[in-house]
């Protein structure tokens, strides 16, 4: 008998990922089908916000609009930004470019190495066209200029389709 | 001396590193290349340590621009001699540059980035400031401003690696304004 594994575009959700496993555990045991619904609606959605910043930092969680389901956790840099993505904490990746130790652009490439489907929007003070060309060729889904402005951050929410 | 606890002096430099990030993409779009920004780094200073750094930097051409408003102070540029001429052939300037040309050139890269640096960080703090006519000057023959008893000097470099361009813009506030400065930024670190 071998295990199945059931590819699903929410796997990092925790709640998403406990089910798939289970269900690859009946899949192993069994020859029939096991069929496990669950609504994502219900899950909260885990965004870190990666800034060396602390007002920074602050300034996004103040941005974020109000009626939307998250957890929220802060990376100072570029090596914690990619530990909450390993742990599952950063479905949606709010990040910096100017950081210590590691870059944004670093983070950037790595995720795009690793094939992670973090959804990423680079919020930067480096507002230059090359900056922003760039960014978006590394993976990016968008790129907002700071100072961050809340009504911007709530349209680009929507335009990716998160909201 | 001003005291800045850590917190505010990190505020300040996220505020300063998004209006310089302004002023370069300024700069940028003017000459149609990539500028680069160091780190903004803040310390304060006496008036003899200030005019120390500025007598080192002796192969620079300097400008001043001052502001008033809610809190006062000057933007001083400070351009590599060797950087000016790439610079000027993009701008369109005639070459070589003669003694008119290199200051109006100067000139004219203060005025943009003292500009758009300083509606940068007004804009964010919510500050009314009027920026005054830059200056062409020799640091050596002209002492920076003897009421500043301490200075807050923030400093920040701008690079072009295609043109060997190297630039520092320091923002000298005046004791006073620092505190000015400090209200708003206290509040923005409030919860």
């Amino acid at each position: 008998m071998h295990k199945k594994t059931i590819k699903t575009q929410h796997k990092k959700r925790i709640l998403g990922y406990f089910f798939a496993e289970i269900t690859n555990y009946f899949y192993s045991k069994t020859e029939g089908y096991v069929l496990i619904l669950y609504s994502e609606d219900c899950m909260p959605i885990p965004v870190t916000i990666a800034d060396d910043s602390a007002l920074s930092r602050k300034t996004i969680k103040r941005a974020l609009p109000e009626d939307w389901d998250i957890t929220i956790h802060e990376a100072k840099n570029g090596v914690e930004a990619l530990d909450a993505v390993h742990a599952g904490l950063a479905e949606v990746l709010f990040l910096d470019l100017q950081m210590p130790q590691m870059d944004g652009f670093e983070v950037l490439k790595e995720l795009q190495q690793e094939h992670q489907k973090t959804i990423v929007i680079v919020i930067s003070a480096d507002i230059q066209p090359a900056a922003q060309a760039l960014v978006s060729s590394m993976g990016a889904f968008r790129f907002l200029q700071k100072p961050l402005k809340a009504d911007q951050l709530r349209e680009t929410l929507l335009d990716v389709g998160l909201l | 001396m001003i005291e800045i606890n850590e917190d505010e002096r990190d505020a300040l430099q996220e505020i300063m590193n998004i209006s310089m990030g302004q002023a370069a993409d300024a700069l940028a779009r003017l000459i149609q290349t990539k500028v680069s920004l160091s780190i903004p780094a803040i310390q304060a200073m006496s008036p003899e340590d200030f005019q120390g750094m500025i007598n080192s930097l002796s192969n620079n051409w300097f400008a001043r621009q001052s502001f008033t408003g809610t809190i006062r102070g000057e933007v001083i540029m400070s351009m590599h001699k060797d950087g000016c001429n790439a610079l000027a052939e993009v701008m369109d300037f005639d070459l070589p540059l003669d003694e008119a040309a290199t200051e109006e050139l100067v000139l004219e890269i203060t005025n943009i980035l003292s500009a758009a640096c300083l509606q940068g960080f007004t804009s964010q703090l919510e500050l009314s400031t009027q920026l005054n006519m830059p200056a062409f000057y020799y640091p050596v023959q002209s002492a920076h401003s003897n009421e500043w008893s301490s200075i807050l000097i923030i400093e920040v470099e701008f690079f072009i690696e295609q043109m060997q361009f190297d630039a520092r813009i320091l923002i000298g506030l005046s004791e006073g304004s620092i505190e000015q400065l400090l209200i708003p930024i206290k509040a923005l670190l409030e919860d």
